[in-house]
């Protein structure tokens, strides 16, 4: 465009109506907001109108063109063009609408970009479920599997003392830490940690944490010591396995960085507060190598490990991973260090208090083969699976069999006289034991159910789908024996 | 031989950045987004002869029945522009391209997936593998900008 030719006078002339014959030559021009030489053609000026003009000429049909970019000296102009065959003429009228179209450009320029930045973290969100997703499903499964197999083995045949077998299990279960922190991590973002609170009485579970941990520690070396307790003793609501989680994560990290050393576990502190809530205190306190003082904050932050050391220590998600669970329940955590000399770290949460009257009342007298002379469905599609939880279920006395899909679960409920049922949630061809219970309406059995999966659910859906208890893959012994307890 | 070719696609997926680039060999990294139409023009010389190519690089919409029919009138070819990294920008491309010639009628069109520097080539061939993209381009790097203009040219003698 020879654009050269145009002249603007935006101080005084916004808009321009030129008079054209029949062939674009112009006759008249109106106004000066660009000087057009009579005698000349329209396209010499506005080129782009060629597209419309020859039907505006022969059809006398009118035309707009609004909001046409023109640039001129580095800066663009914006034009409303108008195409009217009026008064036996032909006519093109032009305005200059820079400023209005520059505060529209803004306004779309902010629309824009937001709806890109949400459309980017849509998609960030989608792509991170989806890894989650296959993390969950391609490696936690098969890791769970084959720690179970390595169990098993490890009862068949006699590794202790084995070099390999013991890095193997190592890797094995440190494998499985890190990929079970990095998916309770990604829950804890994404606002999906769910807490399944029930009633637990508070040195019972400081005990049980002390039972669980102990021969850890003393793989290092180290000596674990639980402190004289305080003679107050509650019941609180909480959600056990994530408090255990706490702990466990925070006397791990102890365990790491000590070497021949100690380990304490305290109750600090059991503060009443409003709305029959306690405030409790704990500390981990080890005299291990310690670290500088201004970074012990820093070891909640997800990824960051302080020691500069040559072993492998993890991905340094754990304590981030306390830090949110403790925040779950409106609590702190906090760590003090010195170099040489230890470290410390405390938490404290806010629990509600369950009613005194109802202490719980600890089975820890089972029977060695709780199951004996109990009949067991097992429905799991997963053979690896079914094999290693066929094991916990058989070490328990039970007789076990198991089905995988429809057709062998209603054969098994209608031929054996059932006690109990542990079912995986999903099954084969997409389907859920949900599915398959609402068509046994017409096969009456006492069994007690057991939800099995790798995902937790509330006591509202396990009461609406009548399920007696849950139990969260993977499976341990000490679970199937918990689960049983309250049900024999 | 003057050619009308429209620009049309998504905003912000750089149908101006690869019209600059095209046109002027420039690019900026800074996003500004066009209000109605930026008309611009470049003659190519193809196999068949010489292509005065006028462009005219529509403002892009979330949807592309709001773009003013006014400006796609008398269109010979139009470049349907995606994004790669935006999949709402090329997850309807047939249907976009069935509204555009119902408009325009059967012409030359092509389909541009830009952005391809921002991705890996095994993500790039993941989209490429599920949808209609003709091209993969880059606005930034310049890759096969020339080469799909160049084609669309061919297609217009």
């Amino acid at each position: 465009m020879n654009y050269s030719k145009l002249k603007l006078n935006f101080s005084s002339v916004k808009s321009q109506l030129v008079h054209i014959d029949k062939t674009g030559k112009i006759l008249s021009s109106k106004h000066e907001l660009i000087i057009l030489k009579k005698g000349s053609h329209i396209l010499d000026f506005f080129p782009f109108l060629e597209f419309y003009l020859d039907d505006f000429l022969s059809t006398k049909e009118p035309a707009e063109l609004d909001c046409i970019n023109i640039e001129l000296d580095n800066d663009v102009l914006y034009f409303d063009f108008k195409l009217r065959y009026d008064d036996n003429k032909f006519l093109v009228y032009f305005e200059n609408d820079t400023k209005n179209y520059l505060e529209l450009r803004a306004i779309q320029q902010d629309r824009n970009e937001s709806v890109i930045n949400s459309e980017h973290q849509q998609q960030a969100q989608k792509a991170k479920e989806l890894f989650f997703q296959k993390v969950n499903h391609e490696i936690r499964n098969p890791l769970q599997s084959s720690l179970g197999l390595l169990t098993e083995l490890e009862n068949q045949y006699n590794f202790k003392d084995n070099e390999y077998w013991d890095v193997l299990k190592d890797n094995l279960n440190s494998l499985t830490t890190i990929t079970n922190d990095i998916l309770d991590l990604s829950k804890v973002e994404e606002g999906r940690m769910k807490l399944y609170n029930k009633r637990l009485d508070l040195q019972y579970f400081i005990h049980q944490v002390y039972k669980r941990n102990k021969l850890n520690t003393l793989q290092n070396g180290n000596t674990l010591i639980l402190n004289k307790l305080p003679n107050q003793n509650p019941v609180i609501l909480i959600d056990e396995t994530r408090l255990h989680q706490v702990f466990y994560n925070v006397i791990s990290n102890a365990n790491k960085y000590t070497k021949n050393g100690r380990i304490f576990i305290s109750i600090k502190d059991i503060k009443p507060q409003p709305n029959n809530t306690l405030k409790l205190s704990f500390s981990i306190k080890d005299t291990g190598e310690g670290m500088p003082k201004e970074k012990a904050q820093d070891i909640f932050k997800e990824f960051v490990q302080i020691h500069d050391s040559t072993i492998p220590l993890g991905v340094g998600l754990g304590l981030s991973i306390v830090k949110q669970i403790v925040q779950l329940y409106n609590g702190n955590v906090w760590a003090e260090s010195a170099v040489g000399i230890g470290t410390e770290i405390q938490f404290s949460i806010v629990v509600r208090e369950a009613a005194s009257l109802h202490k719980l009342e600890v089975k820890d007298n089972l029977p060695s083969l709780p199951l004996k002379g109990k009949d067991i469905l097992l429905i799991e599609d997963d053979s690896m699976n079914a094999l290693i939880f066929t094991k916990l279920l058989q070490i328990l006395g039970g007789n076990v069999s198991i089905a995988t899909n429809e057709n062998e679960i209603i054969d098994q409920l209608k031929s054996n006289d059932i006690d109990f049922v542990f079912t995986d949630y999903h099954l084969e061809d997409n389907q859920t034991i949900l599915d398959i219970r609402n068509k046994l309406t017409q096969t009456p059995s006492d069994a007690k159910w057991i939800l099995v999966s790798g995902d937790e659910f509330n006591s509202d859906f396990l009461d609406k789908h009548n399920f007696q208890d849950s139990l969260v893959k993977p499976i341990s012994l000490i679970d199937v024996k918990k689960a049983i307890s309250s049900l024999i | 031989m003057r050619k009308k070719v429209v620009i049309v696609g998504h905003f912000g997926v750089g149908k101006t950045s690869l019209t600059k680039q095209f046109v002027s060999n420039i690019f900026s990294e800074k996003y500004l987004t066009t209000i109605g139409v930026n008309i611009e023009k470049k003659v190519v010389d193809t196999s068949k002869g010489i292509v005065n190519m006028i462009l005219w690089d529509i403002a892009g919409e979330e949807d592309l029945d709001t773009i003013k029919t006014s400006y796609l009138k008398g269109a010979n070819a139009f470049i349907l522009v995606t994004d790669l990294t935006r999949e709402i920008t090329y997850s309807k491309i047939d249907s976009d391209i069935n509204y555009m010639q119902g408009i325009v009628g059967n012409i030359p069109h092509l389909v541009i997936g830009n952005k391809s520097d921002l991705l890996s080539e095994d993500q790039v061939n993941t989209i490429t593998n599920k949808f209609n993209i003709d091209y993969v381009s880059s606005a930034k790097s310049g890759k096969n900008v020339e080469t799909f203009f160049a084609d669309i040219a061919e297609q217009l003698i």
